[in-house]
């Protein structure tokens, strides 16, 4: 009777891992060649293009808003999930049907910049493929999480690249976040701003560190995550990366404040540097609505106030929309529910065709 | 365990390995920081230390119950009662210390520990002197190992215990929900137990306290395995293994192997695995087949990843680990699988139960064969599966396999002799292979939706998705 037909007997001592080599080989020359090899991989790799590149330019479709997030593995999480900010502007624009898109002769382009009320809104597809004076108008929407005016500013210094015709900038005076990681990355941008614009270095000296030439490995590993996100993750589940979502709904960092790069401190800067980038390109400020249960009510007038004088001395369009939501018009202190993005579209896009439609 | 903590652990492995004098010792006080220092943190912070003082404590013990005679005495064991004792000590002084990248600064009383290692060390010495005439100490040893493996693995009493001391202590109540992670004890268990049949069963090598310490909690192997056997580790402990030129080439080549497969493919395969999350999001049948074939050999790159930095790092030490893994995604039936799969755990299960269990049943009652075989596959795989985890989906595994095999084993008693001529030509062979891997292989792979779901109605879930019936 056969009982081993679940186990063999085998040899405990059964280890035949020793690698055929030849004698001679000596292992701390194995040691040095390999670090070599690695430092010249890394140096080549630093030399190609940033992440994303290979997905955004050769695989995937344009996408209309910024791919925020990618899910990578984390066994510490909850889910297994967790989320990874792509910071790198160059991936983002690269990901960005906007960068895609030729310019033809009767194209009026509007690019929306702000932080995540924009990103998450739909008031840029409510203005796209509108027409008027014979343009036709395409709405880019070019938001990004996070309360910065720095973050904002050095996303519409690259988009000028793509000829806008009208900025559409949303402002609101909020408790500023740290975007440390969207600073570090894209410290080449935050340079050429500051010596560009005369910007305070002081404010901004820690995220100026010189970029890390090893780091190649790295622009393999986001590609391959953003290949993984795009390729299969998203597909298989209708498109939405709801994976995404759920590792979101688990994310509990804390977001610390950061004054000078917020929209309350440094106001006159901000808005000398927004003038400077815009070249004449005409720009709409829109104040966010806000909940009335917000704190710095005080501070929020003066805002208000300070926005309002420096837009008509600088000749910039301003559109005060800080109460126009009710409270109830909320998911929370900056986000609107359906109804709110509702009151606010249907303030917002007269004002946005006004301009649109007055160009010549 | 990280990069970062296995390239120090590599760097370590490679002065240790070159000591001539105090290895043995230098060792043990090495593996006994480690299952301090990689102690995940619990909801409860004395938890961190004081689950890796009931590691050491536990070994100790076991080691009294077990020891032989010759080897009890007081001049061969007082270094390694020193060193752990002093490593406990030393973790414990990191409250003044405060060196909290290496370990937490939030230690119990010097004090109190005191009061426990004291407390550890008498009943060290009284169960030296007892066990001689109390063999029943090392059924209950076995019993006590038992039970608590089976708390550790059941997430009602877990949950349980960690909201009682979550109200003792004032906590807030959510810590409830997070899992209680003894590091390592699950194949802890499984050294502890092996020890004490042999013991029992006469065939026990002699052993003293540094020895036993170090087979127990031997580092490269504590976390993951692959588990060995007393009597083969403790020779390579006393003569290591030289390490020549080619040795160096094949650990190094392990290590980098190892690290590749776990960090790189693993992890990235990781993303796209089955999950609960993706179960109920997935559409259509191709893609779930490709997030469970991601699943199925991400759990293989993961697992003998490990083992392969554990046989690497082993290796620089001087030992010659066992082998866990023989390509068991390329076999063409269950029970090869089961040959080439974990296979330092199937030994074990095959010593320690499927032998006995068979062997008592057929010196029993007059079954038949099958019922015999069918019982036993069953059980042992069963068993295996609960090791895993104390719950139904693991149950449900255990019995996929033990089913499975069992019908394999019949099957192969069908089909002796009654092959058709053309399987036994080189290309009927090669076919024959090829299509047993292929449904060996997607059974193997079906079988992991129960070990990796957390609940039977997930699984059934994507089974039904897997077939177009959902």
């Amino acid at each position: 009777m056969d009982l081993s037909g679940f186990l063999v007997l085998s040899d405990m001592d059964n280890y035949s891992g020793s690698a055929k080599l030849n004698r001679g080989v000596k292992p701390f020359g194995v040691i040095w060649k390999a670090l070599l090899l690695f430092v010249a991989f890394e140096l080549l790799l630093s030399l190609f293009p940033g992440p994303g590149y290979f997905v955004f330019k050769q695989f995937m479709p344009k996408l209309d808003k910024f791919p925020i997030y990618v899910v990578n593995y984390d066994p510490q999480s909850k889910h297994g999930f967790d989320v990874q900010n792509i910071f790198d502007i160059n991936t983002l624009l690269l990901s960005h049907i906007i960068s895609s898109d030729r310019k033809p002769q009767n194209q009026y382009r509007v690019v929306f910049i702000g932080d995540s009320t924009v990103n998450r809104g739909d008031i840029y597809s409510i203005v796209d493929q509108q027409h008027c004076d014979g343009k036709i108008l395409h709405a880019y929407n070019l938001g990004y999480p996070g309360v910065s005016a720095i973050k904002d500013l050095m996303i519409l210094q690259e988009a000028m690249k793509y000829a806008p015709d009208l900025i559409v900038w949303s402002v609101t005076y909020s408790i500023s976040q740290k975007l440390e990681g969207f600073l570090l990355t894209n410290s080449d941008q935050l340079k050429q701003l500051i010596n560009t614009y005369h910007l305070s270095p002081a404010d901004y000296n820690s995220y100026l560190k010189p970029q890390s030439v090893i780091g190649g490995s790295n622009k393999i590993r986001l590609e391959t995550y953003l290949i993984l996100n795009y390729v299969i993750l998203n597909p298989a589940t209708g498109g939405k990366n709801s994976v995404a979502q759920i590792a979101l709904n688990d994310e509990t960092g804390s977001r610390q404040p950061l004054d000078t790069s917020g929209y309350g401190g440094q106001l006159y800067s901000t808005i000398q540097t927004l003038k400077g980038i815009a070249k004449g390109v005409p720009v709409l400020l829109i104040d966010e609505p806000r909940p009335s249960f917000i704190v710095d009510q005080e501070e929020d007038v003066q805002f208000r106030n300070a926005i309002l004088s420096l837009s008509r001395k600088d000749q910039l369009n301003f559109l005060d929309l800080w109460n126009l939501v009710p409270d109830q018009g909320f998911l929370d202190r900056i986000h609107r529910n359906p109804e709110g993005e509702m009151l606010f579209d249907r303030a917002a896009i007269p004002a946005i065709l006004e301009i649109a439609c007055g160009q010549k | 365990m990280t990069i970062l903590q296995i390239s120090i652990l590599v760097v370590v492995a490679l002065i240790l390995g070159r000591l001539s004098k105090g290895r043995q010792l230098a060792l043990l006080a090495v593996s006994a920081f480690v299952v301090f220092w990689l102690q995940p943190t619990e909801p409860f912070v004395s938890l961190v230390f004081w689950l890796p003082v009931a590691t050491l404590t536990i070994t100790v013990l076991t080691w009294a119950l077990t020891s032989a005679p010759e080897t009890r005495g007081w001049k061969q064991n007082w270094s390694a009662v020193g060193i752990l004792f002093g490593v406990a000590l030393l973790m414990d002084l990191n409250r003044y210390f405060k060196l909290t990248q290496v370990y937490m600064s939030t230690t119990p009383s010097l004090t109190l520990t005191l009061i426990a290692l004291i407390a550890i060390a008498v009943a060290t010495l009284l169960l030296t002197r007892w066990q001689r005439s109390h063999p029943a100490l090392q059924i209950l040893a076995l019993l006590a190992i038992i039970v608590i493996f089976i708390f550790l693995k059941t997430p009602q009493l877990t949950n349980m215990a960690l909201a009682y001391l979550s109200s003792v202590h004032e906590q807030n109540s959510n810590a409830a929900g997070v899992a209680l992670s003894w590091l390592g004890f699950s194949y802890l268990a499984f050294r502890l137990m092996h020890t004490i049949r042999d013991r029992q069963s006469g065939r026990l090598p002699a052993v003293t306290l540094a020895e036993y310490v170090n087979y127990v909690i031997f580092f490269p192997a504590f976390t993951a395995g692959p588990i060995d056997r007393l009597e083969r580790f403790v020779k390579e402990l006393r003569t290591p293994l030289p390490l020549g030129d080619e040795d160096w080439i094949d650990a190094g080549t392990r290590l980098f192997v190892g690290l590749f497969k776990k960090f790189v493919v693993a992890d990235l395969l990781a993303v796209i695995s089955i999950s609960d999350v993706l179960v109920p999001q997935v559409k259509g049948a191709g893609w779930m087949w490709l997030f469970l074939y991601a699943y199925s050999f991400r759990i293989y790159f993961d697992f003998s990843g490990y083992t392969d930095v554990a046989i690497g790092l082993g290796r620089l030490l001087g030992f010659r680990l066992p082998e866990n893994f023989a390509a068991p995604y390329l076999k063409p039936n269950l029970t090869q699988f089961w040959n080439s799969w974990h296979m330092t755990l199937t030994q074990w299960f095959r010593s320690y139960f499927f032998n006995p269990f068979t062997r008592a049943l057929r010196s029993g009652k007059q079954l038949s064969i099958w019922i015999i075989i069918f019982v036993t596959q069953l059980s042992t795989m069963i068993l295996i599966g609960l090791w895993h985890g104390v719950s139904l989906n693991f149950v449900l595994w255990g019995a996929w396999h033990g089913v499975g095999l069992f019908i394999h084993n019949r099957w192969s008693e069908f089909v002796r002799n009654r092959l058709p001529a053309w399987t036994q030509s080189g290309r009927g062979q090669i076919a024959m292979n090829a299509f047993g891997v292929f449904i060996t292989f997607n059974y193997v792979t079906l079988g992991w939706l129960f070990f990796t779901l957390s609940t039977p109605a997930i699984a059934w879930q994507a089974m039904m998705k897997l077939f177009g019936l959902a």
